[in-house]
């Protein structure tokens, strides 16, 4: 490593400049990023991949576009079903209990979810589950920004 | 230290990397600091950056391609915290160009680890006053003693370039003083 000659630099900027600072500064100083570095090491971001929850979104995605593309009549030959069954699926009473079922457990977002407009899905989809990832995986905006400017700062 | 290489691969391994980042610290921390102080001014907010910037080093560190030197490299985070760093306090105070000498001048006074006399108050006003960009390249070089290829990396600009406008901030500077005190008269 090519080192130039030690300089007293606190002095050349103290004459020059008018520049100083504190009283032990630089020992101070050395301890507070160390200690800031220690806390990063603490800090351990799971990767998306790894989460759980995310594979089963997932899945229960990758089941609702299988059912739709190969089992197109699905839905449109539920009056085949025997008249109990239909029925309870047309009440009105019967329906509001799946949406709150879908609301709330989302362990049986596949199953609920074959019984709700897809609007309703998409919405609570972008309102809920998309954010619940980003929480869990402790991925906010400020961080994303920071792996951005890391990028910059390596290239 | 044996070698830059060697160094940067006790940086990066585990068992090694604590005690090389300490030396790390201890090789950069000053230089890097006062390179931080002239362009963000104040010493509370060279404090700042300077922390960021071993930060940002530390994480950086796995993905340091060594396409330049670690000296260069260090110095290239702690110029582009500064800049970041500045150019968020800009955007705050909804700054327009012709303020930033102004501003330069009011951290500077505001700054109770600045005490300067006359000569060193005039040299300041001086600095204020150059064009940035032109600021920093002056400071790179007759302070923080970088090489003009080194800058040319951190800059990300020509050599040529950095010459050219290096040594007519020095004529620009040597003229305004020339009613004060000479002391930069053998030193540019």
């Amino acid at each position: 490593m090519n080192f130039k000659e030690n300089r007293d630099l606190a002095k050349t900027h103290k004459k020059d400049l008018g520049l100083s600072v504190p009283e032990n500064y630089f020992s101070t100083s050395k301890n507070e990023i160390l200690t800031k570095i220690s806390g990063e090491k603490k800090v351990k971001v799971v990767p998306l991949y790894q989460n759980k929850f995310v594979w089963f979104v997932a899945a229960g995605i990758t089941l609702l576009v299988a059912l739709t593309v190969f089992k197109p009549n699905l839905f449109s030959n539920i009056d085949n079903n025997p008249s109990i069954v239909s029925d309870s699926l047309f009440n009105n009473e019967n329906l509001d209990l799946v949406y709150d079922l879908f609301l709330a457990d989302k362990e049986d977002i596949t199953v609920a979810s074959l019984f709700m407009d897809d609007t309703e899905i998409s919405n609570y989809i972008a309102n809920n589950i998309i954010e619940e990832i980003l929480i869990d995986d402790e991925i906010d905006y400020f961080m994303l920004e920071d792996m951005l400017n890391d990028e910059m700062d390596i290239n | 230290m044996k070698s830059e290489t060697d160094f940067i691969n006790n940086l990066l391994n585990e068992k090694n990397k604590d005690r090389a980042f300490k030396k790390l610290l201890d090789l950069y921390q000053e230089r890097l600091y006062w390179h931080v102080r002239k362009i963000v001014i104040t010493h509370e907010n060279s404090n700042d950056v300077l922390q960021n910037t071993f930060l940002r080093v530390y994480k950086s560190l796995p993905n340091f391609k060594q396409q330049s030197s670690l000296h260069t490299w260090m110095f290239k985070i702690a110029y582009n915290e500064s800049i970041r760093f500045i150019n968020n306090e800009k955007k705050k105070r909804n700054e327009s160009f012709d303020d930033i000498s102004e501003t330069y001048l009011n951290s500077l006074t505001s700054d109770s680890f600045f005490e300067a006399d006359e000569v060193q108050f005039k040299l300041q006003q001086i600095l204020a006053a150059l064009p940035e960009r032109h600021r920093h390249i002056f400071q790179m070089k007759y302070f923080d003693d970088l090489k003009f290829k080194e800058m040319a990396t951190i800059l990300a600009m020509k050599e040529g370039t950095l010459k050219t406008s290096y040594y007519a901030t020095v004529k620009q500077i040597k003229e305004k003083m020339l009613n004060v005190e000479l002391f930069l008269k053998n030193e540019v």
